[in-house]
């Protein structure tokens, strides 16, 4: 038995347009696989949050000269109706992202400095994971920031051995300045290691940090 | 001119999972890629393994993983295109 399929074009629509005409589809019920076609990232997080939120399994994701294409299979069990609130719960969980023309738009022109090779407070192993995650994302995000400078133990993440090096190379690439202070790879003795971008010096350094929206991590 | 690369995604329940899993492809020779869930895939914060074309062999039940993932990755004049189908195969 073959599977119905349906297909929403949510495309030109502001949000929570995408995200409304796809919970009246699964309200509707009567198709196995849905298809919504959207226009803009923004839409397209909206609406597969809701759709995992509503008991869908998101099959795939495509993109094609701007316009993203969700397939799902339909939770019909479990769509937004099998709240016991009522559905308030995926109301809430698909609350609409905010709209940007990218990614990650407003990082342009921003500063981000990094300042340990650890994000956060708590477990070594988890801040490891998380200031490598966060590198990562910064690598693919539509914009990156303008530059990126490490200091005290964050120079360990521009250096010889570290599992970011591929990620800020990729950066490094994309235009974004890389920073690492030269006091720091001394006093860790890892000046000899430096691996990607140039050593910079206090005052640059801080000028840099007040010329603009810097991100401390 | 372009180009296109295909890896594949693994998602787990947990961190500790992806953590687990990433030590056991490791012990078997491979690299596999601890990464931020793509945004694309799931909107709450996690991470995930990626492994590069070409190791799908290895990767069976035990990792304990939610599900699989094929990322295909095209590149060309106009930038990167990625696109993400679903495995249906769950450990």
């Amino acid at each position: 038995m073959s599977e119905s399929r349906r297909t929403l074009d949510a495309r030109g629509l502001a949000c929570p347009g995408p995200v409304i005409m796809l919970k009246k589809a699964l309200e509707e019920g009567g198709s196995d696989i849905l298809e919504v076609m959207v226009d803009n990232a923004a839409a397209r997080e909206n609406v597969s949050r809701y759709a995992t939120h509503s008991g869908c399994v998101l099959l795939s994701v495509r993109e094609d000269q701007g316009i993203f294409t969700l397939s799902m299979r339909a939770g019909a069990s479990e769509g937004a109706g099998a709240h016991a609130d009522g559905g308030k719960e995926a109301a809430k969980e698909a609350e609409p992202l905010p709209e940007k023309p990218g990614d990650a738009g407003s990082a342009d022109g921003a500063t981000v400095l990094v300042a340990s090779d650890r994000l956060g407070r708590g477990a070594d192993e988890l801040g490891a994971l998380l200031i490598k995650g966060f590198i990562y994302a910064l690598a693919e995000a539509d914009v990156p920031p303008r530059r990126i400078i490490f200091m005290n133990a964050g120079v360990r993440l521009s250096t010889e051995g570290s599992p970011s090096l591929p990620d800020l190379v990729r950066l490094s690439g994309r235009g974004v300045e890389i920073l690492s202070c030269g006091t720091c790879l001394d006093y860790y003795g890892v000046k000899e290691k430096l691996s990607v971008g140039r050593i910079s010096n206090m005052y640059e350094i801080s000028a840099f940090l007040l010329e603009g929206r810097t991100v401390t991590i | 001119m372009s180009s296109a690369e295909e890896a594949v995604i693994l998602t787990f329940h947990s961190v500790h999972a992806a953590i687990r899993a990433g030590r056991m492809l490791e012990s078997k020779g491979l690299s596999p890629g601890l990464i931020p869930v793509p945004r694309e895939i799931a909107s709450d914060c996690g991470f995930c393994l990626l492994l590069e074309s070409g190791s799908g062999g290895a990767i069976d039940p035990a990792l304990e993983y939610e599900a699989l993932w094929k990322r295909r990755m095209e590149v060309d004049g106009k930038g990167r295109r990625k696109t993400y189908e679903r495995i249906e195969t769950d450990a």
